[in-house]
């Protein structure tokens, strides 16, 4: 780590003034902005409420089925779990990314994110086949306080892998542009936080809607 | 030097092929255990229910600390700092959530047999 950090020249402001501090004394990073990196980290902690109150909803409403149909009637298992294992290993990818951006490999880079975009738009495509055949059978998310939750819950998720896809495509074209300077490093690893993250809420939909929905 | 001016190291940054195969195969058994529980006629209700429960914890500690290389190194403090405020957040949320409706739910259903 100390061989990374650099001092930046003195440039003394106003702010540095009256805090007595020299701005030469803070250690900058040059391989990436380690602010921005914790700043995206507490927003994916809001974000983390965001879901644990979805979630609380679900766990409330789940199993009210208003005489329609149950979880136990609808999800189809193996069908989740090829869902689970495209974005496992779309989660997997995107560290064989980071490790390429480690070494300074750009084309690695380049490739990990084409597989992992690939991965995750997979997913996207099956999940939106999913809700459309509930959809198209009745079980639409207007049917019960069951199916509103649980559109609700995997809906906000799925929105998040396609906002994450779509970011993805944006650092894809980014990286081949500028190559792996600070700022591109420093957005990878955001993009990393934001769609390892996603994998960890989904442990969490497919165990506690799912799994649980058909016991 | 407080942490302020430490923070330079991300979790996600700095990890090994090592650790990120490691970290996939643990999430692969601790992803077909509990289908495999939820699948299985065989398997007692309850027992598959604390498999499930089991599992995803594990798993998610698994994602924190082999993808996310969430670990005990100062940089990391306010990392740190921030997803334990997180978690109990969500428990006094999801607890508090369930305990409650539960409650609700137990005197609405009492009310029918009150009045009869």
């Amino acid at each position: 780590m100390s061989s990374n950090v650099v001092t930046v020249p003195a440039r003394l402001d106003a702010g540095a003034v009256a805090a007595n501090v020299r701005r030469s004394d803070v250690p900058v990073n040059p391989v990436f902005d380690g602010n921005t990196t914790l700043g995206f980290w507490v927003y994916l902690m809001t974000d983390c409420l965001l879901f644990a109150g979805l979630f609380a909803a679900y766990a409330v409403l789940g199993r009210e089925a208003a005489g329609g149909p149950t979880g136990k009637e609808l999800f189809e298992l193996p069908y989740v779990l090829k869902e689970t294992g495209c974005l496992l290993a779309s989660s997997f990818t995107y560290g064989l990314a980071t490790l390429a951006m480690q070494t300074d490999r750009r084309t690695g880079v380049l490739g990990w994110l084409t597989v992992t975009l690939i991965l995750g738009l997979t997913f996207l495509g099956m999940e939106f086949g999913e809700f459309s055949h509930l959809v198209s059978i009745g079980a639409g998310p207007d049917h019960s306080a069951f199916l509103s939750s649980f559109f609700t819950l995997v809906g906000t998720h799925g929105t998040h892998v396609a906002f994450g896809s779509i970011w993805m495509l944006v650092v894809i074209a980014q990286v081949a542009k500028f190559g792996l300077n600070r700022t591109m490093r420093t957005r990878l690893l955001c993009l990393g936080l934001f769609w390892h993250f996603l994998d960890i809420v989904w442990i969490g939909v497919f165990s506690f809607v799912y799994l649980m929905g058909t016991l | 030097m407080d942490a302020l001016s430490t923070r330079g190291q991300p979790a996600s940054y700095g990890g090994h092929l090592r650790t990120y195969v490691t970290g996939l195969v643990l999430a692969v058994l601790l992803t077909l255990i509990p289908f495999g529980a939820a699948m299985d006629a065989g398997i007692g209700r309850d027992t598959a229910l604390w498999a499930i429960v089991i599992c995803a914890a594990a798993q998610m500690v698994v994602h924190l600390v082999f993808f996310l290389h969430l670990n005990r190194r100062p940089e990391q403090h306010w990392y740190r700092i921030s997803i334990a405020f997180t978690v109990l957040v969500i428990a006094i949320l999801v607890v508090g959530t369930l305990w409650i409706m539960g409650h609700l739910n137990h005197n609405m259903m009492a009310m029918p047999a009150v009045m009869n």
